[in-house]
């Protein structure tokens, strides 16, 4: 019996112009969505590329050049001089730490268009390296992009609601719904019935669409972890869908009409799906204000000029705390290079509170987020999108504290030799700190995604148990 | 007649449920994002008045060093938001608040707000621009989706009209009555504002009053154009249900796929580089020259001038500081480079509002929002206004520490000055832009809005003039 409504669920939807709409429009969105971001994902590589190219390029001059002045010839520049190790870790041999692309990468943009993917690590302070970031539109910015994961995110349920609305209200307004029960089926299977024929034919309809995407975008499957990620990339897909679908079902069960179903909703989406998250976002920014970086900007100035009025004072005190770097012999109190890399540790020692306000001032707000992020299954679906995708914040986050841990890195490979006067050699270069970044534990992501699944579910098993309930009292007459 | 109609509009729907509820909410958030768009702007404005005055007062205790030296030290300059920013904060979130002048190098501004921020941001933030342009749209459909389609159901459509009453003063009638019920909501909030901005003393050489008044009509025009939209497709409509469902489709279309599908097409269309490539296309060229004209070219062109100016021919026999001058020349150097490669990135950025605006011709909202932003001062284009103003304030500033330096002779490299001169050296004020100026960018908008208005208005009418009855 169930499998019989279904199949005429099918004939209906079939038959209906609606489905024929929603297929095409569906798959003009996907396939736009999926070329613009395979465009932003091969415009990321290729930048990437370039990278490597650029500092590797970099690298083999200064290596010929040092070649040179040990033939007896002279640096080219009047400026730059690629024995002095102070000059080699800011610019000769300055390296990139670049964040590799995940597989699914193309399949939504996430924060990866303000985030930075690359950093220039030199020997400047953490808060200079970090300072700078992606040069993009702010109204680019503003307004976001047209990828994958806003298919599913925002526009996907639409469909679904599109299609489902008037599920049993639609019937009860033709007159069908009282004859269908006149068979021995009850209102509550006829419903699941209805539902899982409606699903099957939205989700697959997702899903070919979705595999489609993910090929136009050239994504490459064969990657480590690229299929387990696809699957879970579905999965969250189905469960964000199931959700959906309980809704507008449990909205059914209230016995209302067509269009008094269709304003709740749409209503209910424009809730969940816009003002929920924003009003959060909010919440979390009057809840724990962000400083104004005015703010931090003065506190380095004023750090800044009481480290230059200690100037050789804090040569010798650096020496004190740290011996294993002093050079041997007198120390020089003018040398511009010891002095100004004593004088930048000393300021990002002073305005370390303040760096810590601002960090412990975004955690706060980010742990809202957390916190109240259940409120909306479009926050977790989205998260959850650009988890897999490699885009989402977290990953970021760690990247960022990866590239920190390269910086401090480079900066104690170079301090040393710049404080003793070391002379770079050639055969130096060779022995530099390479970044490579180390991935979050793959176990943490699926933690993190299987987390959001479970309670995408939940809330939808929650509705449908709702709905079903609700359903027993349902006025088969108006 | 049209009143009367207008008028049991009016009461038919402050009676009904649905639009106390949804306009209660629609208020409330309005209110809510009023409130703390206030909040936020003016703890911005006061953390910013304060950086601008202690930013001074480092400048000028900086102590004793070469005129050179306090240019490299160099100044920071803080992007004010504007008075109407707590309306509709735009691009602020996502432009840098600070750039940090200094001999040389025009440098990129630094700290998005948006960074400091947290992830949900990218949802889009609950600003009283946003609750008037996604949120009001909806509100209306919701309100007018059944105004004829409803009626022809119920079947008092065919009254109405039995009783002579002229199909067109029905359709005014209609819209007055959704006009009426949505002023009733945006009255005591565009008042709240407008005392919020009265108590702020916005009536600045900006033109505050001048931009809120824009900002009105502009808004005027877009929700009027939905209100047409709305009764045409309910005079069209076969039902109410379709009626609504088609509303909500064009509401999809225009408020949530339009903007996000402009981003992809205008990056695709004026495309503009990250910011490794922009530093070394700009690097690469100081190095070769424009024209095949080097460092050493210029200096010696601009050297053989001086001297011949001076009639000496040699550096040392000049009456004036040779390094002084000579750090002014390499930053005139510099300077042609700065301007042709950020000309190049910001008019590619322009280009791509400039297609928005466009693209406003099918989806209204990109038209009101470039409108309601550039009226806010807070678009693309108020950001490169004050991004280049201070672009030039650091070639004065840098200008005046060399010139002072090459005006001492004799003194070389090891020339010093202290307070005294840095106290001298000219403050910036930035020089906010008049409406028309915000407005004179705007054409291709207000000119979709218009379109829009008048083809719904036109529309409406028409279709309201061949109204069935069944």
């Amino acid at each position: 019996m169930l499998l019989r409504v279904m199949r005429n669920e099918w004939r209906g939807l079939a038959a209906d112009r609606t489905l024929w709409a929603v297929t095409i429009l569906l798959a003009v969105v996907m396939l736009f969505a999926a070329s613009n971001g395979a465009r932003w994902s091969a415009l990321q590589q290729e930048r990437h590329g370039r990278l490597v190219a650029d500092q590797s390029e970099r690298l083999e001059e200064t290596r010929d050049q040092l070649l040179e002045i040990a033939r007896g010839g002279s640096p080219r520049s009047r400026f730059l001089d690629p024995r002095n190790p102070a000059q080699v870790g800011q610019s000769f041999a300055a390296g990139y730490a670049l964040l590799p692309p995940a597989p699914l990468a193309p399949l939504s943009v996430g924060q990866s268009d303000i985030l930075p993917a690359h950093y220039k690590i030199t020997l400047e302070s953490r808060e200079a390296l970090f300072a700078g970031d992606e040069l993009d539109n702010p109204t680019n910015l503003l307004a976001g992009r047209f990828d994958v994961a806003f298919v599913i995110v925002f526009l996907y349920p639409l469909v679904i609601l599109a299609l489902s609305y008037n599920l049993l209200s639609g019937e009860k307004e033709g007159g069908t719904l009282a004859l269908a029960l006149a068979q021995p089926i009850s209102l509550t299977r006829l419903a699941t019935a209805k539902i899982l024929g409606c699903g099957v034919v939205v989700l697959s309809l997702t899903a070919a669409l979705t595999l489609a995407a993910t090929v136009a975008a050239s994504v490459d499957l064969g990657a480590p972890g690229a299929f387990s990620s696809l699957a879970a990339y579905f999965g969250i897909t189905a469960v964000y869908g199931l959700f959906w679908f309980s809704l507008a079902l449990l909205v059914n069960a209230f016995g209302r009409g067509s269009a008094t179903n269709a304003v709740i909703l749409a209503g209910a989406w424009l809730t969940l799906a816009l003002i929920v998250p924003s009003a959060t976002s909010l919440f979390a920014a009057t809840l724990y204000p962000v400083p104004s970086r005015v703010e931090m900007i003065q506190s380095v100035r004023v750090a800044g000029q009481e480290a230059s009025e200690l100037g050789s004072q804090l040569l010798s005190a650096y020496f004190e705390d740290h011996p294993e770097m002093a050079p041997e012999g007198e120390i020089d109190p003018r040398d511009y290079y010891s002095l100004k890399f004593v004088m930048e540790d000393e300021i990002s020692r002073q305005i370390a509170p303040l760096t810590e306000r601002f960090e412990a001032q975004i955690r706060g707000q980010q742990s809202v987020v957390e916190k109240f992020r259940f409120l909306s299954p479009a926050i977790l679906a989205q998260q959850a999108l650009n988890d897999l995708s490699g885009t989402g914040y977290s990953r970021f986050d760690h990247f960022r504290s990866e590239a920190g841990r390269f910086a401090d890195e480079w900066k104690s490979h170079f301090l040393p030799q710049i404080f003793r006067k070391t002379v770079v050699t050639a055969e130096a270069l060779g022995e530099l700190p390479r970044f490579s970044y180390r991935p979050e534990r793959p176990s943490a992501i699926a933690e993190r995604v299987g987390g959001t699944a479970l309670l995408i579910a939940l809330s939808a098993v929650l509705l449908l148990g709702t709905a079903l309930w609700a359903l027993r009292r349902y006025p088969l007459t108006a | 007649m049209v009143v009367r109609i207008a008028r049991k509009e009016l009461l038919e729907m402050t009676r009904d449920g649905r639009f106390r509820v949804a306009g209660g909410v629609v208020a409330l958030l309005l209110l809510i994002a009023l409130g703390l768009g206030w909040h936020r702007h003016s703890n911005v404005t006061a953390a910013h008045e304060i950086a601008i005055a202690q930013e001074r007062e480092i400048w000028e205790s900086q102590g004793e060093k070469s005129p050179h030296s306090a240019a490299h030290y160099g100044v920071y300059a803080f992007k004010p938001t504007g008075r109407l920013a707590f309306f509709d904060p735009g691009t602020e979130a996502y432009t840098g608040v600070t750039v940090w002048l200094e001999a040389h190098k025009q440098n990129q501004f630094l700290y998005r707000p948006a960074l400091d921020g947290n992830t949900l941001q990218r949802f889009g933030e609950l600003t009283a621009a946003a609750v008037l342009q996604l949120l009001l749209p909806l509100l209306i459909i919701l309100l007018a989706f059944s105004a004829f389609a409803g009626e022809r159901e119920s079947g008092t459509l065919r009254q109405v009209l039995s009783l002579g009453v002229r199909r067109s003063d029905l359709a005014v009638g209609k819209a007055l009555g959704v006009v009426g019920a949505l002023a009733l909501l945006l009255v005591p909030a565009v008042m709240l504002g407008a005392a919020a901005l009265t108590a702020a003393r916005a009536d600045s050489p900006s033109g505050g009053l001048v931009r809120t008044l824009f900002l009105a009509g502009a808004y005027l025009l877009y929700l009027g154009a939905f209100v047409g939209v709305t009764l045409a497709v309910s005079v069209r409509a076969r039902s109410a249900r379709f009626a609504l469902v088609a509303l909500l489709g064009f509401w999809v279309f225009v408020c949530l796929a339009a903007p996000r599908a402009a981003t992809d097409l205008a990056k695709a269309l004026y495309p503009t580089p990250s910011v490794q490539e922009f530093a070394a296309a700009l690097a690469e060229e100081k190095e070769t020259g424009i024209g095949g004209v080097d460092y050493d070219d210029f200096l010696e062109a601009r050297k053989q001038e001086l001297l011949a100016e001076y009639g000496v021919d040699d550096v040392e026999a000049l009456p004036i500081n040779y390094a002084g001058w000579r750090f002014q020349v390499s930053e005139e150097y510099g300077n042609q480079f700065f301007d042709r490669h950020y000309a190049r990135l910001w008019d590619q950025f322009e280009a791509q509002d400039g297609f928005r605006q466009k693209i406003g011709f099918a989806a209204p909202l990109l038209a009101v929002r470039s409108l309601s932003m550039s009226l806010a001062g807070s678009d693309f284009a108020h950001f490169r206004r004050f991004a280049e103003q201070a672009e030039q304030y650091r070639r004065r500033l840098v200008a005046f520490l060399n010139d002072d330096m090459r005006d001492h002779a004799g003194a070389g490299f090891s020339y010093r000055r202290d307070q005294g001169l840095w106290s001298k050296a000219p403050a910036f004020a930035y020089d906010a832009p008049d409406p028309v100026w915000a407005v004179s960018g705007q054409s291709t908008a207000l000119a979709a809005l218009v379109l829009w208005l008048v083809l719904s208005a036109v529309l409406a009418r028409s279709a309201a003039a061949r109204l069935e009855v069944s």
